[in-house]
């Protein structure tokens, strides 16, 4: 099949696939901490050429309303320059305190919202998040994200993630993530032809992140 | 941050991208080099019509004798360019027809870019070559395979009533298109410039249509096969449903010369052969 014609889908997949792009939010802020966040990636497609490769990305910024819930929001940049709105607002609410090697535990709450011609979309998205913190500057996670359609033809869709975060210097942290995006669809049928599918479903993603601390944490 | 500020900015000034461009896989070509072992040096022809300020190439098959015969245009798909496809050509020439086909803007030996109105325009260049040539529109079956399903439709639905149309594992519009990809209920517009809105245009086609489809396509499904075949505005119509074929291999499947025959026999009767749906043995 053609090869351009299936890079199509890697950009309908970086541009909506269910999680969307933007890198998990694995704990909770301290109360009254904020932080720009970025992200950047997409599906990864083994026969593509990386030149035509348009990744996702998404400038945020989250805040810590209390030790244990952290609000964010963030505009989706890519999906600008096809004149689309797009952006999502977020919740991350700590479950259980984690210590030594039992998880801390967080739950997730994600609307993503778009509007362009043609009409306005919402999908809301429910997950959990396990991290582990390894060292002083070190941050592991996994979990699984849950968005649902409720136009069109309603579905239910996960994706299962796991992603580790790095503390580069004092304000500044690098986040990478692994995202099986829509595990539960077949997406070997349609113009997606199952390229970066895992066995016929979903679809494979990388992505990248950053933060940026708005002040010194306390 | 800076970077970043940048390529939200920058995304911001593009303001207006589209998917559109990665329909067209074009590969272009300073010659064809078509093999001459089926077709005959001397009954084949090229040439170029200049349409809008860009040269569009094309090839002229004709049987040989002066028996009347029907006359197929043959609207290929977005791989490569008209020498990609000469094996159908080969084989729809096989089955009794005089074949002209083209290559869209930027393909093969063609210049310039396409998008939905040149493709347009390409396939009214290539009408009006027939009309020259002296086919009558009840000699004249026009085929589209695959993107060129929208030249075909196009045709049929706004320029003329062929004796038949033909279209072969065709999609139904850029929105189904953006939806099957994006596994997400998303308006196609989103991400593309033009509809190549073949379910709308399929409305106005009253010609005898025959759609072939693959029931294992897997890049673009059968159900746009059937949803083309139920829109057609055809009073005669057909949808031949091909078990195991996949996007392009409809004729191997059936065994070229099945489908040279399916198709010629169709434009020879116009339709009067085929019942409304049908899936070979």
């Amino acid at each position: 099949m053609s090869p351009r014609l299936r890079l199509i889908t890697v950009l309908l997949l970086a541009s909506f696939a269910p999680a969307c792009s933007v890198t998990h939010v694995a704990r909770p802020l301290p109360r009254g901490a904020s932080q720009w966040t970025m992200s950047l990636g997409g599906p990864w497609l083994p026969e593509a050429v990386p030149t035509k490769l348009v990744p996702y990305a998404s400038l945020g910024l989250q805040r810590g309303v209390t030790d244990d819930l952290t609000l964010g929001g963030a505009v989706h940049a890519t999906m600008a320059a096809y004149k689309v709105a797009a952006g999502e607002l977020s919740a991350t609410r700590r479950l259980a305190q984690g210590a030594g090697w039992r998880p801390e535990l967080a739950a997730t709450a994600n609307v993503y919202l778009f509007a362009g011609d043609g009409g306005a979309r919402v999908f809301p998205a429910l997950g959990g998040v396990a991290s582990w913190r390894p060292g002083e500057k070190t941050l592991l996670f996994g979990g699984a994200q849950v968005l649902g359609q409720f136009s069109g033809a309603p579905a239910m869709l996960v994706t299962p993630l796991a992603g580790v975060q790095r503390r580069i210097r004092s304000r500044f942290g690098l986040q990478a993530e692994v995202k099986w995006m829509a595990a539960n669809a077949d997406t070997r049928a349609g113009v997606f032809e199952g390229e970066s599918s895992i066995n016929g479903r979903g679809a494979l993603a990388f992505q990248l992140g950053a933060t940026l601390d708005r002040g010194r944490r306390k | 941050m800076a970077a970043l500020a940048a390529l939200t900015s920058c995304s911001l000034a593009l303001g207006a991208c589209a998917l559109d461009e990665n329909l067209f896989n074009e590969r272009r070509l300073d010659d064809y080099a078509l093999s001459a072992a089926i077709i005959p040096d001397s009954l084949r022809t090229e040439g170029a019509w200049d349409v809008g300020g860009d040269r569009v190439a094309w090839v002229f098959a004709r049987r040989p004798g002066s028996t009347p015969r029907l006359t197929l245009l043959f609207c290929h798909g977005n791989k490569y360019n008209i020498a990609e496809y000469w094996p159908r050509v080969e084989t729809l020439w096989q089955a009794g027809f005089d074949v002209l086909t083209f290559d869209y803007r930027g393909f093969g030996k063609s210049t310039g870019t396409s998008n939905e109105a040149t493709m347009r325009a390409d396939s009214e260049a290539a009408l009006a070559e027939l009309r020259t040539r002296g086919v009558a529109d009840s000699a004249l079956a026009i085929h589209g395979f695959s993107l060129g399903g929208v030249c075909a439709i196009h045709l049929a639905a706004r320029v003329v009533t062929p004796r038949a149309l033909i279209v072969e594992a065709a999609f139904t519009s850029a929105g189904d298109l953006v939806r099957t990809g994006t596994v997400l209920d998303v308006p196609g517009g989103w991400l593309m410039r033009d509809p190549y809105d073949n379910l709308d245009a399929i409305r106005l086609a009253t010609a005898p249509t025959l759609v072939l489809h693959g029931d294992a396509d897997t890049f673009l499904p059968f159900r746009f096969g059937e949803a083309l075949h139920a829109a057609s505005g055809a009073s005669v119509r057909s949808l031949v449903r091909v078990p195991g074929a996949n996007h392009t291999d409809i004729p191997e499947r059936l065994g070229p010369s099945a489908y040279g025959a399916l198709l010629h026999g169709f434009a020879q009767q116009r339709g009067s052969m085929a019942s409304p749906v049908t899936s070979p043995p």
